[in-house]
């Protein structure tokens, strides 16, 4: 069994979710305050250089993991959630109904996310984490909903659903017992490949300007202002960088790993 | 009173009529065969007589499954009358279980929702001994294993006897077999037909066997119903229409049978 990618997923999620946890109780340096002189080189002191007022860059980055996991997290949840109910009863539903939903479903992926987000910001008070994690869950829920819909389908083509409501089996249980257990394997490793795909959807909306308000700074929104400096300090862009690189990369060797893990003829084996 | 009446029933596809009227009734204890090529509506047949036609597809007519009207009725009120009266069985085993449910725990829903109509409640020793007393009387070997196995660390033969036994579980008075042997090695197949004719004989079941194969259905049933093309061509004892077929189709199938084993009996 190929673990090894699963392990190096794992390793460079927890490092980020420990950073993310961290921050909530202890940061290096105050992220608001003056600690050094301005664009300072990295140093022990401060290992990854200061901002434009002096600010502690390190910090900065480390909340960046909190607000890109929170985000991702939020739009992961949402995006299941929604798109594994729109799924599930797209299968049940009566033809009409059905294409209804695959013609909107069709509408909302060729929808652009940064725009549904930009729609979603305006329909608001304003950006926020909320709106990011609004839009980009229903970015998700429209690609889950899909791949959902079709693998129940699949499912219930299957001889022994049709047994089972034979023996007298109501469609509910069926979904509880049988659909859902069956579909799940797939659509985790999806929820996981896009909870990558929303922690850079993330830094994208905030590099715009439309992710969560200063001073809880996301990658996206570091990488913009450190952009107008990134001859004189390349570390500005390079530290973000890095830590979005990791999380996204990490997620992706999860998932991989976990679609490996969880194929029912290799896993149980 | 017929456990199974069926009269001028029709099957809808989306742009054309499948099966077009077909009359038959199967009484308690009966042994019923439905046999035709591939797309005569065999299995169309049968599965409109539980209501469990596929999705676009109407049945027209009526269905007395046990006395109760089949045709026209919500899928609310078909699930009480599906279990105790008809369970069925069908021809791929690899799709008769499900994947990621261990076998032990297939086995003990059918025991369950039994014992719940009938009011018993089962408890954890009880419901053990129940998956132990239906994987016996399908004759599988290693019964303990077997609960705790999954569907793809047993063979096909041993599936589909689980299959057999989820079906019986039920309690039904008619069990409906959609070939049950035909995805199954020869050797495999006369052990599950025998099978099935035990156990229908000791539960007193009666029988809808769907099959393309004559010997197999010359074998466990009594009474036959040839179709082609969506209709009944012959219908009769199963002795009288394999060995005097009235109908050109029929005599087609029986000869080509009896080629099938001519050649066979060339060879040795």
């Amino acid at each position: 069994m190929k673990k090894t990618t699963l392990w190096i997923g794992a390793i460079l999620v927890g490092i980020n979710v420990v950073i993310a946890l961290l921050t909530l109780v202890w940061l290096p340096y105050d992220p608001t305050a003056m600690s050094g002189g301005r664009l300072a080189a990295p140093s022990w002191a401060h290992w990854a250089g200061t901002d434009r007022l002096g600010r502690d860059y390190f910090t900065q980055v480390m909340i960046g993991a909190r607000i890109a996991l929170t985000v991702g997290v939020g739009a992961a949840l949402l995006g299941g959630l929604i798109g594994t109910t729109l799924g599930v009863l797209a299968a049940f539903a009566q033809r009409g109904f059905d294409d209804a939903l695959a013609a909107t479903l069709d509408i909302l992926i060729a929808f652009p996310t940064l725009l549904l987000a930009m729609l979603v910001v305006a329909a608001s008070d304003g950006a926020s984490l909320g709106t990011a994690i609004l839009a980009i869950g229903i970015a998700m829920s429209a690609i889950i909903a899909r791949l959902v819909r079709i693998l129940t389908k699949r499912v219930l083509a299957q001889d022994y659903i049709t047994a089972a409501r034979c023996s007298g089996l109501g469609w509910g249980r069926i979904v509880l017992v049988h659909v859902l257990p069956n579909i799940a394997p797939t659509v985790l490793v999806a929820i996981a490949l896009q909870f990558g795909l929303a922690v850079i959807a993330e830094a994208s909306l905030s590099y715009l300007g439309l992710g969560a308000p200063p001073p809880n700074a996301s990658w996206g929104q570091l990488l913009q202002s450190a952009q107008s400096t990134v001859f004189n300090a390349p570390i500005g862009v390079i530290a973000p960088g890095l830590a979005l690189m990791a999380l996204v990369l990490g997620i992706n060797f999860l998932a991989d790993g976990l679609r490996d893990l969880l194929d029912p003829e290799r896993g149980a084996a | 009173m017929s456990l199974l009446e069926v009269n001028n029933l029709r099957v809808h596809g989306p742009a054309r009529e499948l099966v077009h009227g077909i009359s038959f009734s199967v009484e308690p204890g009966e042994r019923l065969g439905l046999v035709g090529e591939s797309g005569s509506g065999k299995s169309l047949t049968a599965m409109s007589t539980v209501g469990l036609l596929a999705h676009g597809l109407r049945a027209e007519g009526s269905v007395l499954l046990g006395g109760h009207q089949v045709i026209g009725q919500s899928d609310r009120a078909l699930v009480p009358l599906r279990g105790p009266v008809a369970a069925v069985v069908f021809q791929d085993p690899r799709s008769a279980l499900d994947p990621l449910m261990r076998l032990g725990d297939q086995l003990a829903h059918p025991i369950r929702r039994r014992a719940k109509r009938e009011g018993r409640s089962m408890s954890g020793p009880q419901l053990r001994a129940e998956q132990l007393r239906w994987l016996d009387r399908v004759s599988i070997a290693d019964p303990e294993r077997i609960l705790t196995s999954w569907p793809h660390e047993v063979s096909g033969g041993q599936r589909q006897r689980i299959a057999i036994a989820m079906a019986l579980a039920c309690g039904p008075r008619l069990l409906i077999a959609d070939e049950p042997t035909t995805a199954l090695d020869v050797t495999t197949q006369a052990e599950v037909l025998d099978l099935l004719d035990t156990l229908a004989r000791d539960e007193g079941l009666a029988l809808l066997f769907i099959s393309h194969d004559l010997p197999v259905v010359a074998r466990i049933t009594d009474r036959v119903i040839v179709m082609q093309h969506g209709r009944a061509v012959e219908e009769g004892p199963v002795r009288q229409v394999f060995t005097r077929p009235r109908d050109t189709y029929t005599q087609g199938l029986v000869a080509a049978a009896q080629q099938l084993e001519a050649a066979v009996r060339g060879m040795q």
